[in-house]
C-alpha cells in the first residue's frame, strides 16, 4: 500500500497547489475590448482546437476572448439531468440581466458530435428560447471534445443506450479564459455565480 | 594469391564488417528511436466497470464488448524518446508548456529543457508527463493513448496468467517507489508480446476520467449524486480484483495536466 499511499497523497498535495487563477480586471466592460496580448498560463483559449457553432461557422475557443463566459458541456438528447445545467445557465442569464451587468456570453459545448449538429443545436436553442445574442451552442470532433471536457474538469463516457455519462459542471471563464469558479452540483446556486461574474466586471450588485 | 589481390581482399573484408556493424548500430538506434508496436488481436472484453443498459435495469445480463484488433507500443515511451519529441515541439519544452496542458512537475526528474539526468535515463520510461502531453507525443507520431478498456483488454492478454499478473500488481503496490525506474523491456513480455504494463509505472489512457468512481458514482445516496448526469448504470464485474479498483481509481484521480513521477504511457494505432 505505501506506494499507492504515497500517491494519493502527492496527488492530494498536487490538488490543493493548482490553485484556479483569478483575476482582477480594471476594464468595466471587457466584452467590448478587443482582446490583446498573450493569454495567461492557464487559459483554456490554448486549445487550439475547432469546432462549429448553431449557425454553422467554424470558430475557435478564442472567439470567446474579451469577456466573461458561462460555460457547460452536455448533449441535447438527454432526458435527465442535462436540461437542468441550460436552465441553471438561463436563470443566471436572467439574474445577470436584473443586476445590469454588461453582457455575458453563454457557451454550450455538445459531448455528441454525431447526433447534436450545428443544426440540431439550432433547433434545440430555438426550442428552449436561448437568447443566441448571448448564447453559442458549439460541436466539435472526439479530441476537440475530449480535450476540452479534460480542461474544464468534465468526465464522460458513452453509455450502452447511446447516451452520456458525464458530470454537470458549470464554470465561469474570465475575459482571457482562466476558469474562475466551477459548480459542480446541478442544483447550481445562481446568486452565487451571478456575484462571482459581477467581480469580472467589479461591479457591485444591485 | 598474389601480391595483388591481398590488399583488396582485406579491404572487401573491412567493408563487410563495417557495413554489419553500421546496419547492427542501425538496429539497436532503430529500437531505442522507434517504437517497436505489436498487434493485438480482436476479441471479447468485459470490463471491469460493466455497463448496464440503462438507470433501474441493473441485474441484466452483461454482454462482452468486441474490442477491435489494434496496435500497441511494445514498451512504455521512454525519457530519451520523449527528448527526441520535445526537440521537434518545442511548445513541449518544459520551460515553455502552459500550465493549462501541464502542472509544474513536467519532466521535473530532467535537468532542463534538452538534458535528462544521465545516459541511463535515456532506456528509463518517461514519467513526470501530463496526459495533454502524452497525447500530443502520440499525435506526433500519428497514434493516440490507447483507451482505457484497449488497456486493460491488453493486460487481460487472453486469460493468460492472470494470478501472476494479479500477485505482481499486489506487490508493486506494497513496495516504495524506487529512487530510479528501470529500463524498459527488462521483464518479460505478455502474450501478445506487450511489456511492463505491471510493475514499472503507471500509464496514461486516452479516457482516463470517464469512470466515475465511489462518490460520483451516480445512484448513491450523497449529495454529489446530482453532480453527475448518468443514463447507464455502473456496477464492477469482479468486486475482489483489488489490483483492477487501484488501477481505476489512480486514472480517475488524476487530472490532464497533472505530471506525476509514477504515471508514463505508450501509444495506440490502428491495425
Amino acid at each position: 500500500m505505501m506506494r499507492a499511499t504515497a500517491f494519493l497523497l502527492s496527488l492530494l498535495i498536487g490538488f490543493f497547489s493548482c490553485p484556479a487563477a483569478v483575476t482582477a480586471h480594471d476594464d468595466h466592460t471587457p466584452h467590448m475590448m478587443k482582446a490583446a496580448g498573450p493569454l495567461p498560463g492557464m487559459s483554456i483559449y490554448h486549445l487550439t482546437s475547432s469546432w462549429v457553432n448553431q449557425d454553422g461557422e467554424r470558430v475557435s475557443l478564442e472567439t470567446l476572448r474579451g469577456g466573461p463566459v458561462v460555460v457547460a458541456m452536455g448533449y441535447t438528447s438527454c432526458k435527465d439531468i442535462c436540461p437542468m445545467i441550460v436552465a441553471d445557465m438561463m436563470a443566471i442569464e436572467d439574474r445577470a440581466k436584473e443586476a445590469s451587468l454588461p453582457q455575458i456570453r453563454f457557451a454550450f459545448f455538445t459531448l455528441d458530435s454525431t447526433v447534436d449538429t450545428p443544426e440540431r443545436l439550432k433547433a434545440y436553442a430555438n426550442e428552449r428560447g436561448l437568447d443566441q445574442a448571448d448564447w453559442t451552442l458549439f460541436n466539435g470532433d472526439d479530441k476537440a471534445v475530449r480535450e476540452l471536457a479534460a480542461a474544464l474538469g468534465v468526465r464522460y463516457r458513452r453509455d450502452p443506450s447511446g447516451g452520456f455519462d458525464h458530470s454537470a459542471i458549470i464554470s465561469i471563464l474570465d475575459a482571457d479564459g482562466q476558469i474562475v469558479a466551477q459548480q459542480p452540483d446541478v442544483r447550481a446556486n445562481v446568486e452565487e455565480m451571478v456575484k462571482k461574474l459581477a467581480l469580472l466586471f467589479k461591479a457591485p450588485m444591485h | 594469391m598474389s601480391e595483388e589481390t591481398r590488399p583488396r581482399t582485406w579491404t572487401v573484408a573491412v567493408a563487410v564488417t563495417g557495413v554489419i556493424f553500421v546496419t547492427m548500430t542501425a538496429t539497436a538506434l532503430a529500437v531505442l528511436v522507434s517504437s517497436p508496436m505489436v498487434r493485438i488481436p480482436a476479441g471479447d472484453f468485459v470490463s471491469f466497470f460493466r455497463e448496464g443498459p440503462g438507470k433501474g435495469k441493473a441485474g441484466v445480463a452483461i454482454i462482452p464488448q468486441r474490442i477491435p484488433a489494434f496496435r500497441l507500443d511494445a514498451f512504455p515511451v521512454t525519457n530519451g524518446q520523449f527528448l527526441d519529441f520535445v526537440r521537434e515541439h518545442p511548445q513541449w519544452r518544459r520551460s515553455q508548456v502552459k500550465p493549462l496542458f501541464a502542472d509544474h512537475h513536467y519532466l521535473a526528474n530532467w535537468l532542463g529543457d534538452l538534458r535528462l539526468s544521465d545516459d541511463a535515463a535515456a532506456s528509463q520510461p518517461v514519467t513526470n508527463v501530463s496526459w495533454f502531453a502524452a497525447e500530443a507525443y502520440c499525435e506526433a507520431r500519428g497514434l493516440r493513448l490507447p483507451t482505457t478498456d484497449q488497456w486493460e483488454y491488453a493486460l487481460a492478454d487472453q486469460g493468460r496468467r492472470q494470478n501472476e499478473i494479479e500477485q505482481r500488481s499486489l506487490a508493486w503496490f506494497s513496495t516504495p517507489n524506487p529512487g530510479r525506474l528501470g529500463a524498459v523491456g527488462r521483464g518479460e513480455p505478455n502474450g501478445y508480446g506487450v511489456y511492463d504494463l505491471v510493475g514499472l509505472v503507471w500509464e496514461w489512457t486516452l479516457d482516463h476520467n470517464s469512470f466515475m468512481t465511489g462518490s460520483e458514482q451516480r445512484n448513491t445516496s450523497s449529495k454529489d449524486d446530482a453532480a453527475f448526469c448518468g443514463s447507464g448504470s455502473i456496477g464492477v464485474s469482479d468486486a475482489a480484483n483489488y489490483p483492477a479498483f487501484m488501477r481505476y481509481a489512480m486514472r480517475s484521480s488524476l487530472k490532464a495536466n497533472y505530471a506525476v513521477e509514477n504515471v508514463g504511457f505508450r501509444c495506440e494505432g490502428d491495425e
